[in-house]
């Protein structure tokens, strides 16, 4: 039973589902109520089927018994036949046929078949003719047996009977009764029909009163579904009750709204939905706010980013504007940081900048705002002050500094800092204008010899650098907003085969005398203004446009595309390079990324998945300038680079410089030991392109290799015959 | 029995003589049925509480049910009788005085009996426990309560009797049937009353003669 009601009801779902409404007009409470209602109805049809059918089934038997049962009376029904006074069977006959409604007739006839007389009931008959020969030999056969009928119903109306029957008498042996042998006695006996009766009977007022029944069982069923479904829907809705009450707090949960309350529930399942959904919005309110503190605060440290710290001094803008008061920004550089870094490791560093920070937090106020502007630079907006009290926590500040001492592998080292100071009122609006005073304040200070502060003058020179480096700050954001840099492509070839393997692409900006500035006149803005990692991310989509533009004509097309550090700033950084790919149908294999050497070795946590996830799209990376930083061969195998790009600085002087040879060859080895294919830059002559070939390096690029280009071309290279002799394929 | 015309005939357990035309100038008969007061008697005897009999008879046996009335206007009994033409009349009327009856008395005519009718009668009988007196013993194996038979040695004694009579010249003066004098009683004690089946015993009893 349980099954077929799981049957059932799946069935009055599939049902259901054709004439399913948007998800947006479907109410629970109905549905429940639908299917509810619809197996009810489906269960009390068939209920009333079987009824009906069952119902048939027992009036079909009853008919038959009933007409068995009167021709066990036989005796009775015959006795106009036989009775010596029939005047009375005449009445008890008539009275019998009255009392059965559905007797339709009762007929007599002779014992040669003729009608005699016949007592009618309701039903409107016609006459019983004689009997047919056929008939009369079949019901003479009956006498003297033990079903001395014929019974008969109609195929086409099966609630009619016939019943024909003949009537005899019987009497024993004469004086049978004397010599009286059981056995003998009841065998032999002489018969004499002596005529025939036949009845009529109609049992449709029976199966008109079943109908009829059915019917009201039909209504009754109506009203019970009619009534269950009003109860039901009420029942229904204070059962969802705890459901519906959900909804509005999810819905403010999805418009962000985390600190919603949920009302405790009733029933278990809506608790622990209930449960669910407040662990939900309590761990999304935790991201949330760990996200929050991630994208306001360094990493490293835990003082305020770049990011943060500028809507800080917004902020503090609009008070000044507001209560006219002064501010000052400290801008604060550390002196000889690379020394430690170089000298212990980066890790070293970490450590010094941490210190550095708790440092400078001891040393402000709780008002000031700290924070880490990147690298060993931070920056500190002191409010509501005066020249005086400015110069005398920079003194102060440099003073701490100069008792800070930092120890790293048994060394201390004593740690200055430079400080230019720039003082905020209502005059200044414009907050990067003030970092830039500030840090060409922090310049001057190192330019005057450090372990100093400087505040911000107007003098024509600095007015002019100032003017200068915020000038490239605008024109560097104009320049990403407006699409104004330039992509050049230049050619990195094959050594032994003189083939181009792929292009480099280089960003270039048109300079105001229209010539093309390279990198070297703009990056190093663009890293101080926080704008690199725009132009990291302007570069990959553009590479990638360039790529669907030019790879109809240059199938075999590979860019390779250069990422700094502040490109892995972001999380979202493989996203939106596979974003990027699949919108101009760009393979990922056909892309190198070149990561600098200080950032792969450095590979902070959030470097380090970035670049496994830009692996794990397919793409290929190139560790660029190696050799110019501080890490060892050790890290070569670790680093799983595709690519090694020996930095410029060992092949400009190769063919005079048997050490930079040396390491040239060194690095070929071990590059090819570690399954990475080298790369000479700056390859300037024919000469050093043939001794990077006896070297063992694998790849040039330079201007005798070719020129950046506005599209990629593809140009062979002399094929050095030497390299020849080293050559080993590779696999692209 | 033509050609026995002048020869004086004796003749005995026939019950429908009548119909055979055996009562001549020169033939006398001897009741088939065992005396009907003695027959009754035996019953009452047997059952005091018996007080309705009824009694089904074809045509032609004015005398006997005349004995019948009397025997049961001396002990007491109602006797309702019904005369049938056939079986199937027999069992009609069976069926309307079963309800006011406390005992059926089934004499033997062949001509309204039938096996299906006395089946008929004896199980209806049994299943209202109205016991029915036959006069065969046969019958009790059937279902009949109680059975009052002739005896052969007293029809053997009442043939001679007539015999002697006739031979002394007293035909004129002998009745057409001499009833006998003596019966046999027999019950089935369990389609009797219990309180009847307690006091059932083998009885003979001297009955009154015609």
């Amino acid at each position: 039973m349980k099954q077929a009601m799981v049957i059932i009801t799946a069935f009055v779902a599939r049902f259901l589902q054709r004439f399913r409404l948007p998800s947006s007009k479907r109410v629970l409470v109905h549905e429940i109520l639908w299917i509810q209602i619809l197996s009810a109805g489906i269960v009390g049809a068939f209920a009333i089927g079987a009824l009906y059918w069952g119902g048939q089934w027992v009036l079909q038997d009853n008919y038959s018994r009933w007409a068995l049962q009167w021709t066990e009376e036989l005796n009775e029904l015959g006795s106009p036949l036989y009775l010596s006074d029939d005047s009375e069977a005449l009445l008890r006959l008539e009275s019998f046929v009255k009392r059965y409604p559905e007797i339709g007739r009762v007929a007599y006839f002779r014992p040669d078949g003729a009608p005699l007389f016949s007592i009618d009931g309701d039903a409107k008959l016609e006459p019983p003719g004689r009997l047919s020969e056929s008939m009369l030999e079949e019901a003479r056969a009956l006498v003297g047996s033990d079903q001395p009928y014929l019974l008969q119903s109609s195929i086409l109306n099966p609630r009619q009977f016939e019943i024909m029957a003949p009537v005899w008498t019987e009497s024993l042996a004469d004086d049978g009764l004397f010599a009286f042998d059981p056995a003998v006695a009841l065998t032999e006996s002489k018969t004499e029909l002596i005529g025939f009766v036949g009845m009529h009977l109609d049992f449709i007022i029976f199966h008109d009163r079943l109908l009829a029944n059915i019917k009201v069982a039909i209504m009754i069923l109506l009203v019970l579904l009619t009534a269950f479904a009003l109860y039901g829907r009420r029942v229904l809705r204070r059962a969802l009750a705890s459901i519906s009450d959900l909804q509005d707090p999810i819905q403010e949960l999805a418009r962000g709204n985390l600190k919603v309350k949920f009302e405790p529930a009733e029933h278990r399942e809506i608790s622990d939905i209930v449960e669910a959904l407040e662990t939900t919005a309590t761990a999304l309110s935790e991201r949330d706010a760990m996200l929050m503190e991630l994208a306001n605060h360094d990493n490293l440290t835990g003082l305020f980013n770049r990011r943060r710290f500028m809507e800080e001094l917004n902020v503090e803008l609009a008070n000044i504007a507001v209560h006219e008061h002064s501010s000052a920004l400290f801008f604060i550089d550390l002196d000889q940081f690379k020394y430690v870094n170089d000298t212990c490791g980066h890790h070293a560093g970490d450590r010094l900048i941490r210190k550095v920070a708790d440092e400078l937090i001891r040393s402000v106020s709780e008002n000031d705002i700290v924070a880490r502007f990147g690298g060993d630079e931070f920056v500190i907006l002191h409010c509501g002050t005066d020249e005086r009290s400015v110069r005398d926590m920079a003194e102060s500040i440099l003073s701490n500094m100069r008792r800070l001492a930092h120890v790293e592998d048994e060394r201390v080292f004593h740690i200055h800092c430079s400080i230019g100071v720039t003082m905020i009122d209502r005059a200044k609006a414009n907050p990067d204008e003030i970092i830039a005073e500030a840090d060409i304040a922090c310049r001057e200070a190192k330019s005057a010899g450090r372990n100093r502060m400087q505040f911000f003058e107007k003098s024509s020179h600095f007015v002019e650098r100032a003017s200068s480096d915020v000038g490239w700050m605008n024109r560097l954001r104009n320049a990403v907003d407006a699409d104004s840099f330039e992509l050049r492509f230049q050619p990195i070839n094959q050594i032994d085969s003189g083939a181009t393997k792929h292009h480099e692409v280089l960003l270039r900006l048109r300079g105001d005398d229209g010539k093309l500035l390279s990198p070297d006149a703009f990056l190093p803005s663009a890293v101080r203004f926080g704008l690199m990692s725009e132009i990291d991310l302007w570069a990959i989509r553009h590479s990638a446009e360039a790529y669907a533009e030019y790879v109809e004509e240059s199938p075999q097309l590979r860019l390779s595309i250069n990422l700094s550090a502040n490109a892995f700033e972001s999380d979202n950084l493989s996203e939106y390079v596979a974003s990027v790919f699949a919108e101009h149908g760009v393979p990922a294999n056909r892309i190198i990324f070149e990561i600098t050497e200080s950032l792969a070795v450095r590979r902070p946590r959030h470097v380090e998945l970035q670049i496994d996830a830009l692996r794990e799209m397919g793409c290929k990376l190139a560790l660029d300038d190696f050799g110019t930083g501080y890490s060892s061969f050790s890290y070569l195998q670790k680093l799983h680079f595709d690519f090694i790009k020996i930095d410029g600085s060992f092949v400009h002087d190769i063919l005079n410089n048997p050490v930079d040879q040396k390491m040239i060859k060194l690095i070929a080895e071990v590059g090819r030991e570690a399954n990475m294919q080298t790369v000479a830059e700056y390859v300037q002559d024919a000469e050093s392109l043939e001794l990077l070939g006896e070297l063992g390096v694998d790849l040039a690029q330079g201007f005798f290799v070719g020129r950046p280009t506005r599209r990629p071309l593809y140009k062979s290279t002399p094929i050095s015959l030497s390299s020849r002799r080293n050559r080993r394929t590779w696999q692209n | 029995m033509q050609s026995l015309a002048q020869v004086p005939v004796v003749f005995s357990q026939v019950f429908n003589y009548q119909d055979h035309g055996l009562i001549t100038e020169t033939s006398r008969g001897v009741s088939a049925l065992p005396p009907l007061d003695a027959h009754l008697a035996a019953w009452k005897k047997l059952d005091p509480t018996l007080a309705r009999v009824g009694l089904i008879v074809g045509a032609g046996h004015e005398s006997l049910r005349t004995e019948a009335e009397i025997a049961a206007q001396n002990h007491g009994v109602e006797l309702r009788i019904q005369e049938a033409g056939s079986d199937q009349e027999t069992l009609y009327h069976f069926k309307r005085i079963i309800h006011e009856i406390d005992g059926f008395w089934l004499f033997p005519d062949n001509r309204i009996l039938s096996p299906r009718v006395l089946t008929e009668i004896l199980q209806q009988a049994n299943r209202r426990h109205v016991p029915v007196a036959v006069s065969n013993e046969a019958m009790l194996q059937l279902g009949a309560a109680i059975s009052v038979s002739t005896i052969p040695s007293d029809i053997a004694a009442t043939i001679v009797q007539v015999l002697e009579r006739i031979r002394a010249g007293e035909i004129d003066t002998v009745p057409p049937m001499t009833q006998l004098s003596e019966v046999r009683v027999l019950t089935n004690d369990a389609l009797m009353k219990p309180e009847v089946a307690a006091g059932t015993a083998e009885s003979g009893g001297k009955g009154g003669s015609q």
